[in-house]
């Protein structure tokens, strides 16, 4: 039988596919193309990608599939030729904070096996250099003393950040340990001690003391990995030997002045993720936290009386606790009223609830709306004030002593910011781990090194012949993904990155990198976009990815718009023509000449240059207001100083890391989203913004979806659903029968919904090992309805039938209102005219949930007002057909007196705006300045400037 | 029992150690046998078992108790990995019924010379530790101080009253050998006579020698209150310690430092900031991660 070269798709019916049957070459790059909502990511994800998963899941026992979700079957009849099937999406990781790009893609786990292996330590006192031993070559180079020789087991004592030496000596004592050493001088715990707290002091601690003898040695074994594990993995011993011994007793052993040995070391010993490792004080996450004053308000325009502040910091419930007699005491002690409200107290009387009374008593009096006396009434008390005090119980909940659920994440995430851990300075190992390098460098040393520097550091490095092979061996898999992360175009990264902070398309390509070191053949990679967020300088460094791919013998799919991308495959496929019911039919399927021939294709007509989107005849005049940054430097920003134009179409730009986000989301946004609502949110580290007041409000366009409720859907969240209702509820059958607005809502229990499936129209069944199953309800038939609600009927259509309208449809049936046709026709000319009305929002991709937006904002613009719209890529799964109708949107709201900002690397929207700022020159470190300013002539005319560069090939 | 009976009788029941420790010397998991209770300090009879605890080399037990049985006679030997040994006794507070059982026992067997060293140094009772066991014993004090006053005062029952002062008997005892630098033991009251007599006699002779009055009673109780505060500048120590940093301690942050359940270092606090030592306050606190209502929890504060 002749090996099949293709995957053969037959009778696709996916969502919109019409029945579509084709064949996608194997070991090929094929691009599946085509105007959004056409089809092109059921064809590739649900039904290619569905299919090859769920086939591949089968084959396992049911004892692991009842461990697993299960796929469900796509709509297709069948698929032949697949693979082992891996998506890499655009998904952005997950939130944790322990997430870092060497954690996602496993380079941790070798530096830390590396520093394991040929890590070196130094004598905590003079740095001398010390290699390791383990607890056997340790107890057996001391047994080798002649027997009755009384040897002591030592430890070095470091003082706790944060904590006196009380805390440190109890926790010992906890442990089992008594006895110390204090500059020499023996110290017991369990005798009165005073220990200055500014100084510091040489502590050793006495672990055990053996009295030599032959069979000494299997204890004393025994006894080091022992005290280790109870010192919370300690990896530093002393040995020291009573009465003396000749020097040359600690040759190759230890510091021959003072006597210290490394332990042998184990890879956990260098993760955070590890307890006994990881610093004391953020807990490994190298992030510690602090109280922000402005959060513990939570209604500023309240009086402290009527609940101004957070309920765990003043319950005002509570009316004869020791809080409300102090609060009632400070008011009368520092002559304010608890029922003005917050914002007018004076600044002195919100730092004196912050802060405190400095040490200052306070006479506590009665307050007369209290029913019972307090004991605590006539006594003088000092109040430290609420920061203080919250922060004393943040180190409490770090110490795990917390008493009070009060103080759990929620907690934290509501009232206090993150900074950089004071004690590790986000290095997020405890600093006896940091004493330990390689080629002279800590593991967070190399963790905070861009990837090509680290590069060069690793493979520079050599090693003595013992461990050798190990290490090298072990650089070499380093070395090996490092450079195929630089060269996916990753290089500003380092590995101590968090995950949280990059971006979709970055974790996109994270993830490429990853499968190409697997060097697996034979696999099936199907991929969503992967040239999103990149610079047009380094979506080569994604082409030649995917074809390094497809050489080692896999056959990649790739859903993509980028033409770059398109003219490198070895096929296409286009699907469409129209989006939504218009499409769902192949419309070209070849080579990049036959799609070019294809009279019916988009794509091909825009390859050939047949259709283009025009550059601007002219560019909008800079007004005289506008928006300025002084001084910014979040993440790897240099102080930048900018001014925004207002009431202008503004394009920011600039490679991958650059510090467009950074500058952008992380402080413009914020910053002017905290003038305008006092959102609880932290902007990115900067000086000034000035000019807030020029706008009216701050609006971001995002990717966020639109609702995670499923009953949430585009009609609802543009708001012309309530007027639908509205209409329904107002025909006479309706209103004979008694039926209200609300009863025509898919959320409210009672009305006219279906209430076997609760408004679903579908009842899922859990099957255990197998895919859970969506059954059409029985009951409604999937209407989401009950029958006595879809008699009622608007011009011959019920309630359901109109959810299954496309918005173009409803456009039409809907003509007579003038509401509903001037929102509906805007998102027509978004290019959602495809989009079910009742489509739910948890199906709704990044790129469409944000143009929903992008419509819901258009639907509502107001004469007179100005508002500042920021949208980051808004051309994410934009077909070039539908980025000529974004532009369009996009000026519209300029026109319409408001400013829009967006951050994009296609330069067909980058050539159409007013004003340019583009950042760089280069990612990361590198990155971080504005290169060039100015209308996209005269950045084209800037010689430093990537984007000016290939502005010339477009303007 | 007359001294020769005794001597022969001890003599039997060091042979049955001997006999045991004969059996072990060539096992080199045992490193060291040691003896407590009557056989190591007091006088034993026929009743009598040995408690032994046999210091073995560091390795997982599944089972760490065995009763073996010598010459008829029952020997109930507890099993110890010599580092858990060894941290348990530096980590036992001087005064502690961990401190006093080898305080007063006897290496019989060891192959590691360093474990006598050890045992010298748990015989000795630091400063701190002193002060640290009277604060657990004054905290019991204070409870049955209360009872008492309870009994007589609420309950109207003077004989159960009566009873609460043996109670206090015991462990005044066992406070004054701990400021002696003595581990506590069952002998505790005789060997406190010794030591104070007057400051055990009201709750001890006098209580165990007639019904007491109400009056005698309350002038007792009284007493308890005037021990109470002739120890408290010792007592108050560990509890300063732990709160200098002036913040407000709550009960639940109080009992999981002194490994004790809340309400039994309540009444101790309690009765601190009557005498004005520290303050009581409290603290606004939620009880569940998702509890929306606050509460109140009792905690302290120490203002120099």
């Amino acid at each position: 039988m002749a090996v099949r070269t293709t995957i053969e798709i037959s009778g696709a019916k996916q969502n919109n596919l019409k029945n579509v049957s084709l064949e996608i070459p194997r070991d090929k790059l094929t691009v599946i193309t085509g105007v959004s909502g056409s089809g092109k990511s059921s064809l590739a994800f649900d039904v290619i990608y569905g299919e090859g998963q769920r086939r591949f899941l089968d084959s396992i026992s049911t004892f692991a599939k009842s461990r697993i979700s299960q796929v469900k079957k796509a709509r297709v009849d069948y698929v032949r030729g697949l693979s082992p099937v891996i998506a890499i999406e655009q998904k952005k990781s997950n939130n944790n904070p322990r997430s870092t790009v060497g954690t996602v893609t496993d380079i941790n786990d070798y530096l830390r096996l590396l520093f394991a292996t040929a890590g070196t330590g130094k004598c905590p006192e003079c740095g001398h250099q010390l290699k390791q031993l383990s607890a056997a070559q340790i107890a057996e180079h001391a047994s080798a003393l002649p027997t009755g020789t009384v040897i002591e087991l030592r430890a070095p004592v470091y003082k706790v950040f944060g904590e006196d030496y009380n805390y440190v000596f109890h926790k010992l004592r906890e442990k089992g340990f008594k006895n110390l050493l204090v500059d020499g001088a023996p110290f017991s715990l369990s005798e009165k001690r005073e220990l200055d707290e500014t100084k510091s002091y040489k502590m050793e601690l006495i672990i055990d003391r053996f009295t030599l003898r032959n069979d000494t040695y299997i204890q004393l074994t025994k006894s080091i990995e022992a005290a280790m594990i109870a010192l919370d993995e300690d990896i530093m011993v002393k040995v020291e030997v009573v009465g003396g011994v000749d020097a040359s007793f600690y040759d190759n052993f230890a510091c021959p002045e003072h006597h210290y040995t490394l332990c042998e070391m184990q890879p956990f010993h260098f993760s955070f993720n590890s307890p006994a490792s990881a610093c004391h004080t953020c807990l490994g996450v190298g992030m510690s936290y602090v109280v922000e004053p402005r959060f513990l308000v939570v209604a500023p325009g309240k009086s402290i009386n009527q609940g101004a502040l957070k309920n765990t910091v003043f319950s005002t419930s509570s009316k004869d606790s020791y809080r409300t007699v102090m609060m009632y005491s400070l008011s009368q002690q520092y002559k304010f009223s608890l029922d003005t409200p917050f914002n007018d107290l004076p600044k002195e009387i919100h730092e004196l609830l912050f802060y405190g009374t400095k040490g200052e008593p306070v006479k506590m009096l009665q307050p007369p709306f209290s029913q019972k006396r307090n004991w605590i009434i006539g006594r003088d008390r000092p109040f430290w004030g609420f920061v203080n005090e919250l922060e004393a119980w943040y180190k409490n909940y770090i110490r795990k002593t917390s008493t009070t659920e009060a103080f759990e994440p929620n907690f934290i995430n509501e009232c206090m910011i993150e900074k950089i851990c004071p004690e590790c300075n986000g290095a997020r190992l405890k600093t006896q781990r940091l004493q330990i390098t390689v080629g002279g460098k800590n593991i967070d040393q190399l963790s905070r090194m861009q990837l090509p520097e680290l590069l060069d550091f690793l493979t520079s490095l050599s090693f003595e012949a013992d461990i050798r092979e190990v290490a090298d061996s072990i650089i070499r898999e380093i070395s090996t993904r490092t450079k195929l992360l630089i060269d996916i175009g990753l290089h500003y990264i380092n590995l101590g990155r968090r995950s949280d902070s990059i971006s979709g398309g970055e974790m996109q390509r994270i993830k490429m990198s990853t499968q190409i070191s697997s060097e697996l053949m034979g696999m099936l990679y199907v991929m969503d976009e992967p040239s999103i967020g990149l610079h047009p300088r380094d979506s080569n460094r994604v082409i030649d990815t995917m074809k390094k791919l497809r050489d080692l013998g896999n056959t990649v799919i790739v859903v993509e718009h980028d033409i770059d991308t398109i003219r490198s495959a070895d096929h296409i496929v286009e699907i469409g023509p129209g989006p939504g019911v218009h499409g769902g039919n192949i419309v070209a399927s070849g080579s990049l000449e036959d799609i070019m021939k294809e009279p019916a294709s988009v794509t091909g007509r825009y390859l050939s240059g047949a259709a283009k989107i025009p550059v601007p005849k002219k560019r909008r005049d800079l007004g005289d207001t506008f928006l300025s940054i002084q001084g910014a430097r979040e993440n790897n920003l240099k102080n930048v100083d900018l001014d925004i134009p207002l009431g202008v179409f503004i394009c920011v730009t600039g490679v991958s890391g650059s510090g467009k986000s950074s500058l952008i989301n992380e402080i413009l946004y914020k910053q002017l989203k905290v003038n305008k609502t006092g959102a609880r949110i932290v902007a990115g580290e900067h000086d000034f913004l000035f000019g807030a007041e020029l706008i009216n409000n701050i609006i971001n366009i995002d990717q966020a979806p639109i609702g995670r409720n499923s009953k949430s859907n585009p009609a609802t969240y543009i708001g012309i659903y309530d007027k639908i209702r509205e209409l329904f509820a107002m025909q006479p059958e309706a209103i004979a029968r008694g039926y209200r607005e609300i009863d025509f809502s898919l959320t409210h229990a009672n009305g006219t919904r279906c209430e076997h499936c609760s408004g679903d129209g579908i009842i899922v069944t859990s099957l255990q090992f197998m895919a859970d199953i969506e059954t059409i309800c029985p009951v409604c038939k999937g209407m989401r309805f009950s029958d006595e609600g879809l008699e009622i009927k608007y011009r011959g259509k019920n309630i359901s039938e109109v959810l299954d309208m496309t918005v173009e449809e409803a456009a039409d049936f809907f003509s007579d209102s003038r509401y509903l046709k001037h929102k509906l026709g805007i998102m027509n000319e978004l290019g959602l005219g495809y989009m079910c009305l009742g489509q739910s929002s948890t199906t709704l991709s990044g790129g469409e949930a944000q143009r929903v937006k992008l419509a819901y904002e258009l639907s509502k613009i107001k004469k007179g007002a100005r508002n500042l719209y920021i949208l980051d890529e808004p051309t994410t799964g934009l077909h070039l057909s539908d980025i000529q109708k974004l532009i369009d949107c996009l000026n519209r709201l300029v026109e319409n007196g408001h400013s829009v900002l967006v951050i994009e690397h296609h330069l067909d929207v980058i050539k159409s705006a007013d004003y340019i700022i583009d950042m760089g020159p280069e990612g990361g470190n590198l990155g971080g300045y504005v290169v060039a300013e100015g209308t996209p002539e005269q950045v084209a005319g800037i010689e430093a400037s990537y984007t000016g560069k290939f502005l010339r090939t477009v303007l | 029992m007359d001294e020769k009976s005794q001597e022969i009788l001890k003599a039997r029941y060091m042979a049955a150690v001997e006999s045991f420790i004969g059996k072990v010397r060539d096992d080199p998991n045992v490193i060291a046998v040691i003896i407590s209770g009557s056989l190591a300090y007091d006088v034993v009879w026929e009743k009598s078992d040995i408690d032994m605890t046999v210091i073995v080399r560091d390795q997982p037990l599944k089972t760490d108790s065995y009763c073996i049985v010598e010459d008829g006679i029952v020997i109930n030997a507890y099993l110890l990995p010599r580092s858990s040994f060894k941290r348990g006794m530096e980590g036992n507070i001087g005064g502690s019924f961990g401190q006093s059982y080898f305080a007063k026992g006897k290496i019989v067997y060891t192959t590691d010379e360093s474990l006598h060293d050890y045992f010298e140094d748990i015989k000795k009772i630091g400063s701190d530790d002193i002060a640290l066991s009277l604060f657990y014993n004054a905290c019991t004090l204070v409870f049955i101080y209360e009872k008492a006053q309870k009994w007589l005062t609420a309950r109207k029952d003077p004989l159960y009253s009566q009873y609460f002062l043996l109670k206090a008997a015991e462990v005044i005892a066992n406070m004054e050998l701990c400021k002696a630098g003595e581990p506590a033991s069952r002998e505790s009251i005789q060997k406190a006579l010794k030591i104070n007599s007057q400051a055990i006699a009201p709750f001890y002779k006098d209580a165990m020698s007639h019904h007491l009055s109400e009056k005698e009673l309350t002038e007792a109780i009284k007493k308890i209150d005037s021990y109470l505060e002739q120890c408290i500048d010792v007592v108050k120590k560990p509890v300063i310690e732990f709160m200098e940093e002036q913040e407000i301690k709550t009960t639940t942050l109080i009992a999981k430092h002194f490994h004790a359940e809340g309400h039994y270092v309540v009444e101790m606090f309690d009765y601190l900031a009557d005498k004005g030592v520290i303050e009581k306050v409290s603290q606004t606190i939620r009880i569940t991660p998702k509890s929306k209502p606050a509460v109140e929890e009792i905690g302290y504060l120490y203002i120099p």
